[in-house]
């Protein structure tokens, strides 16, 4: 493979059923080692992407390359890419180690192979002892470990995950996160991963790809999308973000604010919003308030080490989010000042867009 | 209810059930050494091995009809269970506009006479001269008795779905590994259902077989005039043998349901 090469390209790939466009042409690449999030809601169309890398779907346009090879007619079984789903998809009547063995068998390769590279990956998911088991007799973490490795164990260049944790408890989900970046780390694959979670795909994806309604909003890097996002449906989908409309924001708490979306063209009776994420937000004490946005404290929320802050404003409700012992001397009905760094903030043109 | 009392319950329920599933069998084999059972009498007057000589007589009809009944339902069901597999596959799966047409048609054999299908039939193995051969016979129970089997592997594939086929795929599993390892172990409970239908009504049917191929006995064709004449005693012995081949049968299914491939749901 070249080394600028990208591991696997996507190139105006489209779906529609009769007249109902699905995904809409879309286009991106990722490279060797890299973590693609595609983030949204159901239905918006991630799956069928993912569906149509795997072969399982057969794109109405465009094109999937993997290490520069096209894989336009090729099955789904010789293309090479698995595939994590959701419901871990264990084969029943098989043992893990016949399950992990599978995808070994397929390719036909020898016994004493088999046996090295499954007891490999049994280790690297924490299984080893667990080889006879049956799938009725394994937990869910435990499944989704042996569907991860049932994946990982056929060393792919890319790895596709389906939403892979979203039946897990909360504990759970962090521990298999953890295992997927550290199993990227030992065998080296690019990762696609589908997935609703905002904090998933923050926390997993080298770059993140924001699909609203078959159309891929933006795509950067999670640091980038988080607090710059393009859209507004990319800055509410992404956690809270304040999205305050322009028109009711004075010149000065604009300045040096940078645009997100500069190339987007400003549609006749769009506006722009500054959007500012909550933990960015400065609330200064009454004698402070020149030079800001005046607002009133509506609620104090207490969550541990944080105080959520509810305010009320000209540009509408606005929610700060401070460290617990910045938030003693405030109190309900409070009129504060707020201030950002104007790095820490940018502005959307166009329309509001709810999150759907 | 304690436990005690509940399983108390279930025993005897069972022991009930088994008797009412039974209860009709006992007259049955008591009949076939029957010499004289007239009434009031409880059990017969004479005992007699008769009908059992006749039916089990190496050179007699009951042993060829049986054989023959046996090749025929045995090759109906395996054609049904070729024919249909992939089409009933198809007509869960597909989104094919053509699908309600091909489904009405597949199912045609249950809305029409099967004797209205048998001429038809005939009409075409007399062309293909074919008419009165064994494959004749297997041919026009396919066609009768394959909508039972098809209408099993619909519910089957409608049950599983397609999922665990598409993963078996993305792990690199061609269509043939995939369906020998992952599809046939989970449509093994329905393609057992389906071949017992096939295979009962198959065993039991002679008036379509005379139609299409009228050198071929069967044994309820053996049996027939038996029953109509009154010996009770031989109709018996031949119904038990009958009766065999569907216990064979179930037998080779169980067992082959409960070896080491049987599905386990892993949910």
């Amino acid at each position: 493979m070249n080394s600028s090469q990208p591991r696997l390209a996507v190139q105006n790939i489209g779906k529609s059923y009769g007249k109902v466009e699905v995904l809409a042409p879309t286009s991106f690449s990722i490279n060797s080692g890299e973590i693609l999030a595609i983030l949204g809601p159901s239905g918006c169309g991630k799956t069928t992407l993912l569906s149509i890398i795997s072969g399982l779907i057969q794109p109405s346009a465009g094109d999937v390359y993997l290490d520069g090879r096209p894989l336009t007619g090729l099955p789904t079984e010789r293309r090479g890419i698995p595939m994590v789903f959701q419901d871990h998809l264990l084969f029943p009547g098989m043992s893990v180690f016949d399950n992990v063995a599978f995808g070994l068998m397929a390719r036909k390769c020898n016994k004493v192979e088999i046996k090295q590279r499954v007891e490999e990956v049994l280790v690297a998911v924490q299984l080893q002892g667990l080889e006879h088991r049956q799938p009725a007799e394994l937990s869910g973490g435990q499944k989704q470990r042996v569907a991860l490795a049932r994946a990982i164990v056929l060393r792919p260049s890319v790895l596709l995950l389906d939403e892979p944790f979203s039946n897990l408890d909360e504990a759970l989900r962090l521990e298999m996160r953890e295992l997927v970046m550290e199993s990227r780390a030992s065998f080296g694959f690019s990762a696609i991963i589908v997935t609703h979670d905002s904090r998933e795909a923050l926390a997993m994806a080298d770059r993140i790809a924001v699909m609203r309604k078959g159309k891929i909003e933006q795509l950067d890097v999670p640091s980038t999308i988080y607090f710059k996002p393009a859209t507004t449906f990319a800055a509410r989908f992404l956690g809270h973000s304040n999205l305050l409309s322009c028109q009711h924001l004075a010149p000065e708490l604009l300045k040096n604010v940078a645009i997100s979306n500069p190339t987007q063209q400003s549609l006749p009776g769009s506006q722009g919003y500054l959007c500012i994420r909550p933990e960015n937000i400065t609330i200064l004490t009454e004698d402070q308030t020149a030079n800001c946005l005046q607002a009133v404290v509506k609620t104090l929320s207490f969550s541990g080490p944080r105080v959520n802050v509810c305010l009320n404003s000209a540009a509408g409700i606005i929610r700060c989010e401070l460290a617990t012992q910045n938030a003693a001397a405030l109190n309900s009905g409070q009129t504060v000042g707020l201030v950002w760094d104007s790095s820490a903030a940018s502005i959307i043109h166009g329309n509001d867009q709810e999150v759907s | 209810m304690n436990r005690e009392t509940y399983g108390l319950l279930l025993k005897l329920a069972l022991v009930i059930l088994v008797t009412l599933l039974l209860l009709p069998f006992v007259p049955l084999v008591i009949w076939s050494f029957a010499a004289r059972w007239a009434w009031p009498d409880l059990i017969p007057s004479l005992l007699s091995a008769r009908s059992w000589s006749l039916v089990l007589d190496p050179e007699g009809d009951f042993l060829k009809g049986y054989l023959e009944s046996c090749l025929t339902a045995f090759g109906a069901m395996t054609a049904s269970i070729l024919l249909i597999y992939p089409l009933a596959r198809w007509l869960t799966l597909s989104d094919s506009r053509f699908k309600p047409a091909i489904e009405i048609l597949a199912f045609a054999p249950l809305l029409i006479s099967p004797y209205v299908a048998a001429m038809g039939m005939h009409e075409i193995f007399v062309r293909l001269q074919l008419e009165d051969t064994g494959l004749s016979a297997i041919l026009a129970h396919t066609v009768v008795f394959s909508p039972y089997m098809l209408r099993v592997l619909i519910v089957g594939f409608l049950a599983k779905g397609e999922r665990l086929e598409q993963q078996a795929q993305t792990l690199g599993g061609g269509s043939l590994f995939v369906l020998w390892r992952v599809t046939l172990p989970r449509m093994k409970p329905a393609i057992g259902l389906g071949c017992s239908f096939v295979f009962l009504a198959s065993m039991g049917e002679y008036v379509l077989t005379n139609l299409v191929a009228s050198e071929i006995i069967t044994l309820p064709a053996v049996l027939y005039p038996y029953v109509a004449a009154g010996d009770r005693s031989v109709a018996a012995a031949g119904s038990l043998l009958l009766m065999s081949a569907s216990i064979v049968l179930l037998i080779l299914l169980e067992l082959l349901l409960h070896n080491k491939l049987i599905t386990r749901d892993a949910a």
